[in-house]
């Protein structure tokens, strides 16, 4: 695959001067500069929100600090977690003397190193929470929720609990939302076309022209199915069906994010969405502030994935708060 | 003769050279199932561990802490965690001891796997670089000396790399993949065999030290 790159050894951190560049609001901390985070003085008092990842997945994680959201993100080179340094340092640039909530994706390596950064935290008298993103429907049973990826749905989480913490809450307050979030959030997704990690000899997975695999994760980890394509109606009746399957008791508003995991245009990302509101009202639910574009991608893999939130009436006052970062302005 | 700082430097160095050689080796194993860069990654990670002075460290305890240090600003992959993971636990083992007796080392990667486990909320039995570790701790029980600590830790490498090769990953990303995963190698467990077998070899015929 071509790549608009130099070596690909410096990939991640020309990405990253160029993000500042364009983005005064956003600096890079740490020994390393492997951390992200605004540029403005965190306040004191205030309850800090970060998350980390890999790299390769623009606009997240990193693309997400900004008011309203996350104060800082560790970053890892692509596809593999940020090191325990970089956890470090983002949780010392989103410290305010409040607490940190660790808030990231169900990863191996993201969580044991977020872990150990909070272990050196509380040496330094730095209280954490940690909250795993799940919502990827596809990569475990109902039953073993807890051991499902996060996916795009993240970014609900990310903006509930940046909301509250904004408006003062406490640390377990802003751990209690972002989890309640995470709860109540459904992702899946289908890829079209693999991606390739920057100075790999090949592609991350390979998948015939003709083929769809359904429920693929965003490392093109195997989903349920790969067949030949089939028109996208019939796709998202099937994405639809399989997230409202999971509807929690009492839900009849939901937001919706219809994503691009990196080549899928906006054009058939509105095909898709027309098809999920189709659907989602014949279900009985109510629309709130639909979401479609790329937010969470996998480099160049085509393809796209749908994300509900089911809101309640803490959650979805908290998705309308303000909040303004590069990817995503509300208000 | 017991470990000291110069047999951990001396072994830091052989397997930094080591890596030239091994580097696609990993790199393919991984490959099959995953992002195929366990080797760059250990590659990078232990020449991180080789530009440490450990050397000239205080003791022991304070050799492995910055060889953990430094390798926590190398990498945030799962297997360099757990390997972090292996140096944080030997540092605090080691606090303030200048050498470490060979019939200690078995109790020393015991208590790394328990480590590891607990970091990476592992089982035994899952095919993951924490059943090498375990294969190892065995081995080394009672061993008195290096070279017969190096003839027992290579024939538990072939030994377990063997027994577990037909078996299905329950762990990580290679338990998605679980019934591709029959008939290879974890890349984290042979990445274990062949550090253990260079360093085996190398010990076992005297080699000179590498740095």
């Amino acid at each position: 695959m071509k790549k608009l790159i130099n070596d690909p050894a410096n990939y991640v951190d020309e990405m990253l001067d160029g993000l500042c560049l364009a983005h005064p609001g956003l600096v890079r901390v740490g020994d390393d500069r492997r951390a992200i985070a605004r540029s403005t003085k965190m306040r004191q008092g205030k309850v800090g929100v970060v998350s980390g990842g890999g790299s390769g997945h623009l606009p997240l994680f990193t693309g997400y600090v900004g008011k309203g959201l996350l104060d800082a993100c560790a970053i890892g080179n692509v596809f593999e977690g940020p090191t325990i340094n970089s956890c470090q340092d983002a949780i010392a640039a989103a410290n305010g003397g409040a607490g940190v909530l660790c808030l990231f994706g169900n990863y191996g390596g993201d969580k044991m190193n977020f872990e150990m950064a909070s272990e050196f935290a509380a040496m330094d008298g730095v209280e954490t929470r940690t909250v795993l993103g799940t919502d990827d429907i596809a990569s475990a049973k109902p039953e073993e929720s807890q051991k499902r990826r996060g996916v795009a749905g993240l970014i609900f989480a990310y903006k509930a609990a940046g909301a509250l913490a904004e408006q003062g809450a406490n640390l377990d307050e802003v751990a209690t939302i972002a989890q309640k979030t995470v709860d109540r959030t459904r992702t899946i997704g289908v890829a079209l076309s693999s991606c390739q990690i920057p100075g790999a000899a090949g592609p991350n997975f390979t998948i015939a022209d003709d083929e769809i695999e359904f429920g693929m994760g965003i490392h093109g980890e195997p989903g349920i199915w790969r067949h030949k394509i089939r028109p996208a109606d019939e796709l998202v009746d099937e994405m639809i069906s399989l997230i409202l399957a999971e509807k929690p008791d009492g839900a009849n508003r939901v937001a919706v994010l219809v994503n691009s995991l990196g080549s899928t245009p906006f054009e058939e990302l509105f095909i898709l969405y027309r098809r999920a509101a189709q659907q989602l009202d014949a279900a009985g639910l109510t629309i709130v502030n639909p979401l479609i574009g790329p937010y969470v991608t996998s480099m160049e893999m085509g393809g796209a994935s749908i994300s509900l939130c089911f809101l309640d009436n803490e959650i979805e006052p908290l998705l309308a708060a303000p909040a303004d970062c590069p990817f995503w302005k509300v208000g | 003769m017991a470990i000291t700082l110069a047999t951990l430097a001396d072994a830091i160095a052989r397997a930094n050279a080591a890596m030239s050689g091994l580097t696609d080796v990993l790199n393919a194993a991984d490959a099959k199932l995953g992002d195929g860069d366990t080797g760059t990654m250990l590659a990078r990670l232990i020449g991180t561990f080789a530009a440490v002075d450990v050397r000239n460290a205080e003791n022991l305890g304070a050799g492995f802490m910055a060889l953990a240090k430094a390798g926590a600003a190398s990498t945030g992959s799962s297997l360099g965690t757990l390997i972090i993971t292996a140096m944080m636990t030997a540092g605090k083992a080691t606090t303030g001891k200048t050498e470490l007796a060979w019939p200690d080392l078995s109790g020393l990667l015991a208590a790394i796997r328990y480590a590891a486990m607990a970091r990476g909320k592992a089982e035994l039995g899952a095919k993951t670089i924490i059943d090498g570790l375990d294969a190892l701790a065995s081995s080394l029980a009672g061993k008195t000396d290096a070279a017969g600590a190096a003839i027992a830790a290579e024939q538990a490498m072939d030994a377990v790399l063997a027994e577990f090769r037909n078996r299905p990953s329950a762990m990580g990303r290679a338990r998605m993949f679980a019934e591709k995963s029959v008939g290879l190698d974890d890349p984290g467990m042979l990445a274990l065999a062949e550090i253990v077998r260079t360093l085996a070899k190398t010990t076992q015929h005297g080699a000179t030290p590498v740095a």
